[in-house]
């Protein structure tokens, strides 16, 4: 392979696992709208989407089964967690974290119960390669770009063209005035919730086939979603996807010539940057 | 058609209306006068369900509102323009608008006569609503209140931080909105402008009315307004 083709390569990867974070992020995002709080379960729902994916492989032997059918489930758990366990606590920020803690390691260790401690793999469930820059690429990993790009096509659409994404964005500007005008914030609560797990759990699905399935695997992904919503600007959907691109790509392109251990140092340094040059993020307003 | 009978309202453990009533009769304007801190937010809040009173008793047109939650009372013919005005910042004014039905439908009839009130607010209509100036935006919070078609208005300090060739046109708004029908709560200071408007006034202070009576006798009663008001008009 050139060194060229490499390059090209690499940074696609970076491109397809940027777009698979940005589900992740903007999941955290849509969230930490509503209640200023990262959610700490983030990064397991998005374990829980890919677990739940490799059993249902293993029931229907059907991947597009699981597709449909774990980000819905994982969807019903975050409106579940919600009503069941955040509502009570009124959102308070301190048991809210700690709630959010808990929930993570129940979600880790029944899994750890369940599906056991050896990493587990899915075989990709589209084959053949495209011919590229002299080189192949995978068939599945330019599908995973898709799918992800419909998914944020159709969160933006949801969000910005239904009257149900105008309530959610009124809600996470001014609850106290949207409840005045006759919104059930509370059930707008519920579902934002929900949107934001599935989202997870879709990446979750959407990456299983070219990572490796462990009870753990949220650890890794919360704290780069994490960066990204506050590189794009906390609170900014538009910034959030931008970040998380940026720094896919920028990770991706780091693989070339260091360990993806210390290509992550550059993701840090990148926020360290945007954050000095920038306190508020790419896309964030001036506080 | 508005009763609102000896609520007792507290945020926390902070007791802040110790028994407020009033009443407001169809077609009527009515003033809530009283300075800073005195509880009129409050006493509007509690009405809207969104700081409920602990105790006490509010009807409007024959229902208890103290039986339904805020949103429940958000879809009632009982607009409410809120201190602050409080326009949805990175909504266009169309969405704002849009917002005043809550889950209902906006009729093209209500955005009409809303956009025949406030022309500018057609012009406006794709601009975000934190990018009007001060009085337009109490122009869209007063229509936003108005596209469900209210019959009562809930008013809150509408000339608040506005020049005053602005709060004359808020003032002509207001009385022909009343013209047309609509009963109007005026919580204001503006204590000349509210009482121009108002055919009967309350004053509140630290969370009590202190006194209630029609418009002109309070104009006619300078003591009562320096001692409880600070100002005479
Ligand atoms: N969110 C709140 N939490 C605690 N106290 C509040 C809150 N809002 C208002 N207060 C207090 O309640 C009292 C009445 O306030 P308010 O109804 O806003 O008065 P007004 O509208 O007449 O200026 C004031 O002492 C104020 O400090
Ligand atoms: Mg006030």
């Amino acid at each position: 392979m050139t060194p060229e083709a490499q390059f090209i390569l690499f940074g696609l990867n970076g491109l397809v696992w940027g777009l698979i974070i940005a589900l992740i992020a903007l999941g955290l995002s849509l969230v930490f709208g509503l209640i200023e709080i990262i959610n700490i379960a983030h990064g397991d729902l998005f374990m829980l989407g890919a677990v739940l994916a490799w059993y249902m492989i293993q029931w229907t032997g059907n991947f597009w089964v699981a597709l449909a059918a774990a980000p819905l489930a994982v969807g019903l758990l975050g409106m579940l967690i919600e009503r069941g366990v955040l509502r009570p606590i009124e959102h308070k920020p301190i048991i809210t974290i700690l709630a959010t803690f808990g929930l993570s390691l129940i979600f880790q260790q029944s899994v750890l119960a369940t599906f056991g401690g050896a990493p587990q793999r899915i075989e990709e469930p589209i084959g053949g390669l495209i011919p590229l820059v002299g080189t192949f690429y995978p068939v599945y990993r330019v599908f995973v770009a898709g799918c992800a790009l419909v998914a944020l096509a159709g969160l933006w659409l949801l969000l910005y063209k239904t009257r149900y994404g105008m309530w959610m964005r009124a809600v996470r500007q001014d609850r106290e005035m949207a409840v005045a005008l006759g919104i059930a914030s509370d059930q707008v609560y519920m579902l934002t919730f929900g949107l934001g797990a599935a989202l997870a759990a879709l990446g979750g699905v959407l990456a299983a086939p070219v990572t490796s399935l462990e009870f753990q695997m949220g650890l890794d992904v919360l704290p780069t979603a994490f960066i990204v919503v506050i590189i794009g600007g906390l609170g900014s959907l538009q910034g959030t996807l931008v970040a998380a691109v940026l720094l896919g790509v920028l990770e991706g392109l780091a693989n070339v010539f260091v360990t993806p251990t210390t290509a992550r140092i550059f993701s840090l340094l990148f926020m360290a940057v945007v954050l000095l040059v920038r306190p508020q993020g790419i896309f964030g307003k001036r506080p | 058609m508005l009763q609102v009978a000896d609520i007792h309202t507290y945020y926390g453990k902070s007791y802040v209306l110790h028994g407020v009533s009033l009443e407001v009769q169809p077609g009527e304007i009515v003033a809530l006068l009283g300075r800073n801190g005195v509880g009129k937010t409050t006493t509007l809040k509690s009405i809207m369900g969104l700081v409920p009173p602990r105790r006490g008793r509010i009807s409007f047109n024959g229902q208890e509102l103290m039986a339904l939650s805020a949103h429940r009372v958000g879809r009632l013919p009982l607009g409410y323009v809120p201190q602050g005005r409080r326009i949805f910042p990175e909504l266009t004014v169309n969405e704002n608008l849009l917002m005043g039905v809550g889950p209902g439908v906006a009729t093209p009839d209500a955005l009409e006569r809303v956009f025949r009130y406030f022309p500018i607010l057609h012009q406006r209509s794709r601009q975000r609503g934190g990018t009007l100036s001060g009085g337009e935006q109490q122009m869209l919070a007063i229509a936003r209140a108005l596209v469900k078609q209210p019959t009562m208005l809930l008013m809150d300090e509408p000339s608040e931080g506005l020049a005053p060739l602005v709060v004359r046109s808020v003032k002509q708004t207001i009385r022909a909105l009343n013209q047309e029908g609509l009963a109007i709560l005026l919580a204001e200071q503006q204590v000349a402008m509210a009482l121009d408007l108002a055919a009967r006034a309350y004053i509140m202070e630290n969370g009590l009315i202190v006194y209630a009576g029609r418009g002109e006798e309070l104009r006619r009663n300078p003591e009562i307004m320096k001692r409880h008001l600070g100002v005479v008009v």
